[in-house]
């Protein structure tokens, strides 16, 4: 285990290194923060959400091992978890648990500008059930190995690549029927 | 790789060889190289692959990190464990020093007795080993022990021997 490794910084940090944990944090918190926001559409709860993992985090630390589980991984199931806890928590007050979020492609002959299509492709990730959202952002936009996807969300690479598959399948028809000249190449 | 083996990791991890799992980086690519029904098929997955990679990306807003470092347990020293750790320490000392103390008399007490036990001995102790209904000193030659002080038996051509009686 290098001596700079997330894990030997996790040991670190379990004996009250504050600069073993503000390495981790230099580390990871953007992409946490990046991966709760593509899992709940909003960046205040992202932001929330990234600070419940890290209190995780510190709290686990103590009782990190050399030979646990890979920092990457773990963290990325914490957060996982976490996400997915807060989507039951807002399915509670609302009808589907999903954000409002607004889609400006009412109209799909209306011509697409570069800064709607970011907001079509978050309203289409929106719309997908939450494990082919968590597949989605673990392999596409987190840039995690299948292995590493498949053992955060605790399934085979086959089923793993058959999330993905349909994922992609479901947004390509959405954001065909939204906006077809996104895919005008396809 | 097959046309379809490769037509599953399209629709599953895009264009971009680099998501595709390792093993089936380079036969995937010879394939595409090679055909243009893989060509297309390729194609199309990058169309999709171009547009999600223009979904919104929320970066940390300032302070973020602060607030996540102020989480952080303080971890500080906890004065009564180590009070509790002197009081142990002091303890123990004083236990092994009693210890030292009642056994070294004990022993010397033990070393006076046996002395003074020994002392009431008055033949060797061979003696007591002998087996019953056989006289050591009269059957067994002493060879070598000619010093009656020291309780060898003193052996007269006569036949009869006896110990002397000065050893302790």
């Amino acid at each position: 285990m290098r001596a700079d490794s997330d894990e030997a910084l996790m040991v670190r940090a379990g004996r009250g290194d504050r600069a073993a944990c503000e390495r981790l944090v230099e580390r990871h918190l953007t992409r946490i923060v990046a991966f709760a926001y593509r899992m709940l559409g909003n960046r205040s709860d992202a932001e929330d959400t990234a600070q419940e993992v890290f209190l995780r985090v510190w709290a686990a630390a103590p009782r990190w091992r050399r030979g646990d589980a890979q920092f990457r991984t773990w963290l990325h199931r914490v957060a996982m978890n976490a996400c997915l806890d807060r989507i039951a928590k807002r399915r509670e007050t609302t009808s589907d648990g999903l954000l409002d979020l607004v889609d400006p492609a009412a109209d799909p002959s209306a011509p697409v500008h570069d800064h709607d299509v970011a907001r079509h492709v978050d309203a289409a990730l929106a719309k997908l059930p939450e494990m082919q959202r968590v597949a989605v952002a673990l392999c596409h936009y987190q840039g995690l190995r299948n292995i590493e996807a498949a053992e955060v969300m605790n399934v085979s690479v086959e089923a793993l690549e058959s999330l993905l598959a349909r994922a992609r399948r479901a947004l390509r028809a959405h954001l065909r029927a939204i906006a077809p000249m996104l895919l005008k190449g396809d | 790789m097959t046309p379809e083996r490769l037509r599953e990791l399209l629709d599953a991890y895009g264009a971009a060889p680099a998501r595709w799992p390792e093993a089936e980086r380079v036969a995937g690519s010879d394939l595409i190289a090679a055909s243009a029904a893989a060509r297309a098929l390729s194609d199309g997955a990058a169309a999709l692959d171009r547009v999600l990679d223009a979904a919104t990306t929320s970066l940390p807003s300032q302070g973020l990190a602060a607030r996540v470092l102020a989480g952080v347990p303080r971890r500080r020293p906890r004065p009564w464990r180590a009070g509790l750790m002197a009081a142990f320490s002091l303890a123990a000392a004083a236990a092994l020093a009693i210890w030292l103390r009642t056994h070294s008399e004990s022993a010397r007490e033990t070393a006076t007795i046996s002395t003074i036990a020994l002392g009431a001995y008055e033949s060797p102790t061979d003696v007591l080993l002998e087996p019953f209904g056989l006289a050591l000193y009269t059957s067994i030659p002493s060879i070598g022990c000619y010093d009656s002080a020291l309780g060898c038996p003193r052996i007269d051509t006569a036949g009869t021997a006896e110990p002397s009686k000065g050893g302790a």
